[in-house]
């Protein structure tokens, strides 16, 4: 009886129904029923063809994304792994909401990893995650990016310290754009330059290509945001690079840029990027991922990805890499303790 | 100009094979399949696409994703029209007279106006985009946010032409939509707003719940509540040809060529999206049809082409700072950077210069992928229009199971079904005293670019609120809004004085 009001177009339906519930509970295989494998020997690990997750905890086309798929796409390109790997974003609360599952749902899962980056750690310094990094298992450091401050090519601050003393003089008086927690290391040099981090005139942008529209149209005087973010303005003679807040100066394009450092003021602050595994990932599976991602990073594909995008390849894992988590903590709660947003 | 021909002539080389063209039909057919599906946008569906792309060369990989971007694009107003369900923001506006249509009997005509509209803009706006893109892209930059502001309020000006009736209860329901846009994190200081501590609502409420909640729900619960909505075999008839008519041709003419030039100057300016393009064009629409002002609301074929042909062009648009600037100003032109600087591009004030075999490529799958969508979609009019054919109920049961498994797909997520349920009754309830849906919808997407906008040019002029005044285009528009809302008012107030005042003469 039912099949007959439905008729042949509704039959059709149903099986296109079907096809996507299927579609759907294919995609999500790789999050379910892996924890009971938990226990299984080291060597079964990845062995068996079972594919593994990679989490993206933001919307496709974001930093962590391109991350993500590109790190899957060395793996596959370049044969390192023989399982099938995933890419699954889990959008949310700046990566909050995916953490908390990896915290809560997969502890001891050898199937499923992520990216993450400085957010786990402001996130959880202003309360806003109830998780840390100190709560799953960081796998190692692929790469970070330097900050860079520019101001279009025909403004009044031709230094570091033009702008700065301009700002220290009047805040109020200098609109610098900044998505996010990149506010923060401008924070820590205005406050190294004398000047109150608590009154800079900040406003907050969705990513580095808002913020060169708004650089380009005169509602900014200066900005700061990832090297990359404004790499082809730079190329193109249309920003210019104040400071960038690494160690040592970058090459390529902006190697006429000054470090903070040679700038005059003494601050180096790095936007890591890295790769974490949920509480309790067995040695063996942290120790395969380790040794994968070491290999990955030499490719060519990992290269030319790295290249395109302005990375700056940093692998770091262990001990060093815990020492290094801690001081990166250290620095961003500096951060948010000057800009005022904890206390 | 010479240059620009044989460029392109050299783009079409690259694209016009066999091969580029197997894969452009294979990323149309799966861009307009996803977009009929609630809930994955055409971003999902590229960026599932992309690890398949990457064995393709340049030309074939471009050519099937931008093919899954305007296949979605496309499909996206097939809902709309069909069981008022917009797939994505830029089809909001054909819920109103498309949907109307489609009760009408006149699905056919509606799905091919949205098709011939989204094809005629698209090509238009690539041309816009070959000649007049610099130009464009230093127009741009007199638009700050002290501008952006204020074009948002001169739309929302113009939301009551959402509606037909009561200007009021447009007002109680563009609020509604204001009110719901402001839960989420507030970008400008970081503080919570209306979370209740739960870290689900920190980004917000998503928009394709929201309009699934709003538009689906309760067009299907009244639907089915309805005296005499049986499970008999009903068929709701198809009046008149599947195809457009001589009259509908001569209607959507004027609406294709005004919305295709509107959606590429508003496509253009980054981070105003389809959305408000296919807005502004439906408002304007409605104001200059003389003839049939009447219909609006009710079926009016000009209230479909208009939009659909304006979001395409805004799609063409947002290439503008994309391509001369290296300025993504969507989450998709963020991915579609992603995807040309993957296949070595790297998109700037130089890209012209440098990479000129690439762009030209570029544009000329562009034009290759728009004429596939054409060539796929129009004989698929007959097919979707005929599911209308199915009874009531089931109709809107599946249209119900479709609206749910779309939530779920969102984040895969029992808190956004929860979410649904909640304003999916708030829906019901609007429906069922009369209150728009469709402004609260265009509110939701609107809320943040305003607020934000608003509070940058604050901050940017240091609490100076006298900004908005100060500056030329920003003064144009207000003086713009105060000519919309007010002169018509006071033209009438006027003329009804002037009448009386005849009158009394003749009374006395």
């Amino acid at each position: 009886m039912y099949m007959n009001w439905l008729g042949k177009k509704g039959r059709w339906l149903s099986f296109l129904a079907l096809a996507v519930i299927l579609l759907l509970s294919a995609c999500n295989s790789g999050t379910s029923g892996s924890t009971k494998e938990k226990k299984s020997n080291a060597d079964n690990f990845y062995s068996k063809g079972k594919p593994v997750t990679l989490v993206a905890p933001a919307a496709p086309g974001s930093g962590w994304d391109v991350t993500a798929r590109a790190l899957a796409a060395t793996f596959e390109k370049e044969k390192l792994i023989h399982f099938p790997i995933q890419v699954v974003n889990e959008a949310g609360a700046t990566g909050a909401v995916s953490l908390s599952q990896l915290v809560t749902q997969h502890k001891g899962d050898a199937y499923k990893i992520s990216v993450t980056s400085t957010p786990i750690m402001s996130n959880y310094l202003r309360g806003d995650s109830d998780y840390s990094y100190k709560d799953v298992t960081m796998i190692a450091r692929l790469m970070t990016e330097y900050y860079m401050v520019v101001v279009p090519a025909d403004s009044p601050y031709k230094t570091l310290s033009d702008l700065l003393s301009a700002i220290k003089k009047n805040p109020g008086s200098v609109a610098v754009g900044a998505s996010g927690d990149d506010r923060l290391p401008f924070a820590l040099m205005v406050n190294a330059f004398g000047g109150d981090p608590r009154a800079i005139n900040f406003v907050a942008y969705e990513g580095g290509g808002e913020i060169s529209n708004a650089l380009l149209n005169g509602d900014l005087d200066a900005a700061i945001s990832g090297v990359s973010e404004f790499r082809g303005q730079i190329e193109a003679g249309t920003f210019r690079g104040l400071a960038i807040t690494s160690d040592k100066r970058l090459g390529g394009v902006v190697k006429d840029v000054p470090t903070a450092k040679e700038a005059g003021v003494d601050v180096v602050y790095g936007n890591w990027r890295g790769l974490m595994g949920p509480p309790d990932m067995p040695k063996e599976a942290v120790t395969f991922w380790q040794s994968t991602i070491e290999k990955a990073l030499k490719t060519p594909t990992w290269k030319d990805f790295a290249k395109k995008n302005q990375w700056e390849i940093t692998y770091m894992k262990g001990q060093e890499f815990d020492q290094y988590l801690k001081e990166a903590n250290d620095a961003i709660k500096t951060g948010l303790e000057k800009t005022g947003e904890i206390k | 100009m010479g240059d620009v021909f044989s460029n392109l002539l050299a783009g079409f080389e690259q694209a016009l094979t066999w091969k580029n063209l197997g894969f452009g039909f294979i990323g149309v057919f799966i861009g307009t399949l996803v977009g009929v599906l609630p809930g994955i946008g055409p971003i999902t569906a590229i960026a599932l696409l992309i690890p398949l792309s990457f064995g393709l060369p340049p030309a074939t990989g471009l050519i099937m994703l931008t093919g899954v971007y305007y296949g979605s694009m496309y499909g996206g107003s097939t809902t709309s029209i069909l069981v008022r369900t917009p797939g994505e923001v830029a089809s909001i506006v054909s819920t109103i007279d498309g949907y109307e249509m489609a009760r009408q009997g006149r699905a056919g005509p509606a799905l091919s106006t949205a098709a011939i509209g989204s094809f005629i803009a698209g090509t238009l706006s690539i041309v816009g985009l070959m000649f007049l893109a610099p130009v464009i892209a230093k127009a741009s930059f007199y638009f700050g946010s002290a501008e952006y502001f204020l074009l948002i309020i001169l739309s929302l000006s113009m939301i009551s032409s959402l509606t037909t009736g009561s200007v009021l209860k447009a007002y109680l329901s563009t609020f509604i939509g204001l009110a719901v846009a402001t839960i989420g994190t507030d970008l400008q200081s970081g503080v919570h707003r209306f979370t209740f501590g739960s870290a689900k609502l920190l980004d917000g409420i998503d928009f394709v719940l929201f309009a699934i909640a709003l538009f689906a729900i309760p067009e299907a619960l009244s639907n089915m509540a309805k005296k005499g909505a049986d499970f008999k075999l009903k068929v709701q008839e198809i009046k008149g040809s599947l195809w457009m008519t001589r009259e509908d041709w001569k209607r959507s003419i004027g609406p294709y060529g005004r919305g295709s030039v509107l959606g590429f100057l508003i496509g253009a300016l980054p981070g105003i999206g389809p959305s408000l393009a296919s807005f502004l064009s439906y408002a304007m629409e409605r104001k200059l049809s003389k003839k049939h002002r009447h219909e609006f609301g009710k079926g009016a074929i000009e209230g479909v082409s208009g939009p659909e042909a304006a979001n395409n062009a805004a799609v063409g648009g947002a290439m503008v700072p994309l391509f001369t600037l290296g300025i993504p100003g969507s989450a998709t032109t963020a991915l579609l950077l992603f995807i040309f600087m993957m296949y070595g591009l790297q998109p700037g004030p130089g890209m012209f210069q440098t990479h000129s075999d690439l762009i030209w490529a570029i544009i000329a799958s562009m034009y290759v992928g728009n004429v596939i969508l054409l060539i796929l979609n129009l004989p698929l009019v007959g097919v979707f229009a005929s599911i209308l054919k199915l009874p009531t109920i089931p109709l809107f049961v599946g249209v119900i199971a479709f609206s749910v498994l779309g939530t779920y797909g969102l984040d895969f997520s029992q808190f956004d079904l929860f979410m649904l349920f909640i304003f999916g009754v708030v829906g019901y309830g609007m429906q069922q005293l009369d209150i728009p849906l469709a402004p609260a919808v265009m509110a939701l997407v609107l809320e943040p670019l305003m607020e934000q906008n608003f509070r940058r040019a604050i901050t940017i002029a240091n609490s100076h609120y006298l900004v908005f005044f100060e500056r030329p285009i920003s003064l144009i528009i207000i003086i713009f809004i105060v000519l919309i809302t007010v002169l018509p008012k006071l033209i009438a107030f006027v003329k009804n004085r002037a009448k009386r005042k005849r009158l009394q003469p003749e009374m006395r």
